[in-house]
């Protein structure tokens, strides 16, 4: 992975000297709440219901094992002892103190970590593919473009003050793991028809207030371009972009407002202007970046192992968590292992600094020292020799963190909801932690097969709901918390908006709702489909019937 | 208005006038503002003194374009520090229009802009309180090193990285 | 004038500047966590009262977002009758916190 330089280090550490400045400064009363809080927003820093919340940075998702366990040694020092993942491969921090929090950054700095622009109007992580360079279905590793996103939109002169948060997201492979199309650009990196790799380019996709899929403005723009196309992006966003309602003011508003065609013709006539100016990088700086990512040198190990075999044979539950949380490796011999961090009845996407010390340790007996950050809220240790699968399900099963439902239905995405957060109408948390209890039984998942239910506890859909097979949307109504349904939303290349099922449900009627609609497709389904099937062969009337029919 | 340039404080030199106004016989620098410019005023063309342009924050680079070379000096109006509009008509306008006069920030702007405002190519900025002003030195040098292109001189770090080859250790 | 003052029980909220959490105007001065012992007040010119009270801690840097919440206020106990503000009160998630601690977390009450 990416290793600083010189002047990486002395971005950052100056970061952390200059926020140090601005703390001082606020404190002092020299700078008031309203000029202080974009300030604090871009180096991640919120004011919540109980607390300010901090969101550290994890470029890419990916991380490596001492940095994992400074995330531990934060949540320990300057924190309640655990940290929560995020849907954008980041991790928050719930109760740190502002007066503490240079020295915190300055921690994090140590590790090559930061919390720059995971907040405020301006360019956000660039988030990827958890199993970059390591599935068999990618061109090349994505997060070497991620890397040059992320130092390009650091600090950028021109783009701080946006109208709007900007989100990217890379993807290199088939399947779409990084929901690429519910990004303000989302980019594809493929080969042509001549054989040169480029990207496809889509802009205005985002979910929240008004959820879209981004629309392709160029089917394919070589590689060597990407900067100088997305600063043309850029631009026009930042000019045109609408400052008038803070509701209207993400491009896919300006995307949907202007028609892609007219977007497309000015990005286009921007970026004429511009490609040959100085922002794109020279090859040789490609090249230093994309060796950090070169694949490590597996040692030779046995390709489907009696043993491994063996052991699945003999302990049932050792073969479901091989069947919902391995996938393969692009090498024979080893596999890519998600660790759910999705225990029944547990806050999903939480781990105690506990379990993140013990992570690190494993992703260095059972890897090369690198974890990974879904943006399903679970981590991944991408190089476990398949050999050693048992002893590590067996590590995992000590830290609780053996749970066998990787996109199953308990693998329930959710945002902090009103439990943490002052933008929140509902809680969401206990919602998903009431149907990870509902749907307990191992069996009983493994049979439902893979069912995304994802929670968001207001319309700002930080639990990606419009893009869950289930969504849930917390929503206040007479003061209670009610929660709406939504079937049929998708974050891959098929990428769809979930449509609403009815009425919404009360906080004590809802899991019995998804407890409904899960059987309704049990009843249903044919052979060999999984919900997702089920629901676009017979439309969502029997789900609809099902949950209101007793109204 | 006080101005910071280089982070000193200076005074304002020159008149702005209303869009009604006519040209004072005792000033010999005068800003007008767009809608004046563009209504094309004889007595504009025909001023022997220093000619100005005030642009809004909605006015973008391209609405003033080449003409943009006429003036000694472009004064971008931030309506709230979190209306970015103006970093990049104040880069247009130096990259892409050949403006080389003088480029001024007007109305509202945080002293941790100015890093960035610096950048993009602002050479004054007008302050309701010239206090920020001492902090205009320490603002330059806060961050020392930058990745991306702008307007000013400064070696990007990919550009620093292969100059010399022992400098990226 | 606080508008719809009439019959409304209020106290005034903010979250503490330093360590950012949820503070009450305290009855006799200063800011507490504890919300039973917030001061109350029942009338226009007292909740006007709080409101200048939190601008001036905001101006003093020990308070942010300083606001006024509708309560409950009997036995010498509070209630918010806002869930999200019975959930700010409660000083923490409804949930326990990460999964090994189990039993750390506070229940709503009905």
């Amino acid at each position: 992975m990416y290793q600083y330089d010189t002047f990486d280090h002395a971005l950052v550490r100056d970061r952390v000297s200059q926020f140090r400045g601005q703390v001082a400064r606020r404190l002092a009363g020299e700078l008031s709440e309203e000029e202080f809080r974009p300030l604090r927003l871009m180096n991640g820093l919120y004011l919540q219901l109980h607390a300010y919340m901090l969101r550290v940075a994890i470029p890419y998702g990916t991380l490596s094992a001492t940095q994992m366990r400074r995330l531990a040694h934060i949540a320990r020092r300057y924190d309640r002892g655990f940290g929560h993942f995020t849907t954008r491969q980041n991790i928050q921090y719930n109760w740190p103190k502002l007066e503490e929090v240079p020295d915190l950054l300055e921690d994090l700095a140590e590790v090559e970590m930061h919390a720059i622009q995971t907040s405020g109007n301006c360019i956000r992580n660039t988030t990827s593919d958890p199993f970059a360079g390591r599935a068999a279905d990618e061109v090349e590793d994505a997060r070497v473009w991620c890397e040059i996103i992320r130092q390009w939109s650091t600090l950028h002169p021109e783009f701080s003050f946006l109208p709007r948060k900007f989100k990217i997201a890379v993807s290199a492979a088939k399947v779409d793991r990084a929901a690429i199309r519910v990004h303000d650009i989302g980019l594809h990196l493929h080969r042509n028809d001549a054989g040169e790799t480029g990207f496809q380019v889509m802009v205005g996709g985002g979910l929240g207030r008004t959820p879209m899929v981004g629309k392709t403005i160029r089917e394919f723009l070589p590689a060597e371009h990407l900067l100088s196309y997305l600063e043309a992006i850029l631009r026009v966003y930042n000019q045109e972009g609408r400052r008038d309602n803070k509701f209207k003011a993400r491009i896919k508003i300006l995307v949907h407002e202007s028609s892609p065609e007219v977007i497309r013709e000015k990005v286009e006539a921007e970026w004429q202007a511009i490609r040959d100016e100085a922002v794109d990088l020279p090859a040789e700086e490609v090249a230093r970046i994309r060796a950090f990512f070169a694949a490590p040198d597996w040692p030779a190990r046995p390709d489907a192992p009696a043993a491994l075999a063996a052991a699945r044979a003999k302990q049932p539950a050792f073969d479901r968590w091989v069947k919902a949380n391995v996938a393969p490796h692009r090498t024979p011999g080893y596999a890519i292992v998600t660790v759910s961090l999705k225990p029944v009845g547990g806050p999903p996407g939480d781990a105690t600094d506990a379990q993140m010390d013990a992570i690190a340790d494993l992703s260095e007996r059972y890897g090369f020292g690198e974890i990974r950050v879904t943006h399903e809220q679970n981590l991944v240790l991408p190089d476990v020799a398949q050999e050693d699968l048992h002893a590590l399900w067996l590590a995992l099963g000590e830290q609780g963190l053996a749970t066998a439902n990787v996109n199953l239905v308990s693998d329930i995405i959710a945002c902090p909801g009103l439990d943490y957060c002052a933008l929140a109408n509902a809680r969401s948390i206990p919602v998903a932690q009431d149907i990870t209890r509902r749907f307990a039984d191992d069996d009983r998942i493994g049979l439902i097969g893979e069912l995304k239910i994802k929670i968001s506890g207001c319309i700002n859909a930080c639990g990606h709901h419009h893009v869950g097979d289930i969504g849930i949307l917390g929503v206040e109504k007479t003061g209670e918390e009610f929660y709406q349904i939504t079937l049929g939303g998708r974050p891959d290349d098929k990428a769809a908006i979930g449509t609403i099922t009815g009425r919404a449900f009360a906080y004590d009627e809802v899991v019995d709702a998804v407890e409904r609609i899960v059987e309704t497709y049990m009843a249903l389904r044919a052979d060999g489909e999984i919900f997702r099937d089920t629901l676009t062969r017979l439309g969502h009337d029997p789900f609809k019937e099902a949950l209101y029919a007793a109204d | 208005m006080p101005l910071i340039k280089d982070g000193q404080v200076r005074q304002d030199q020159w008149r702005h006038l209303d869009d009604d106004e006519a040209l004072p016989k005792d000033a010999d620098a005068v800003t007008v503002s767009l809608a004046r410019w563009e209504r094309n005023e004889t007595e504009l063309h025909d001023w022997n003194g220093r000619l100005g342009l005030r642009l809004d924050s909605g006015q973008l680079a391209e609405q003033v374009g080449d003409t943009a070379q006429r003036f000694d000096l472009i004064m971008i109006a931030f309506p709230a520090f979190t209306d970015g509009r103006g970093f990049s008509t104040a880069r247009l306008l130096r990259a892409r229009y050949g403006f080389t006069g003088e480029l001024r920030a007007t109305g509202h702007v945080i002293r941790d802009q100015f890093f960035f405002l610096q950048r993009v190519g602002f050479d004054t900025i007008e302050l309701a309180d010239p206090a920020p002003a001492a902090q205009w030195a320490e603002a330059m040098t806060e961050v020392s090193v930058v990745y991306q292109p702008s307007n000013d001189r400064r070696v990007t770090i990919p550009r620093a990285r292969w100059q010399t080859p022992a400098a990226a250790e | 004038m606080q508008k719809g003052a009439k019959g409304k029980s209020r106290v005034l909220t903010a979250n503490r500047l330093r360590d950012g959490l949820a503070v009450f105007l305290a009855a006799g001065g200063g800011w507490v966590a504890d919300i039973h012992r917030a001061q109350v007040a029942i009338d226009a010119e007292a909740m006007a009262a709080l409101e200048a009270e939190g601008r001036a801690a905001e101006a003093a840097q020990h308070v942010v977002g300083a606001y006024l919440i509708d309560v409950a206020a009997e036995d010498g106990k509070i209630r918010p009758l806002r869930n999200r503000e019975q959930i700010r009160a409660a000083g923490g998630p409804t949930v326990p916190g990460a999964v090994a601690d189990p039993g750390a977390g506070r229940i709503r009450a009905a």
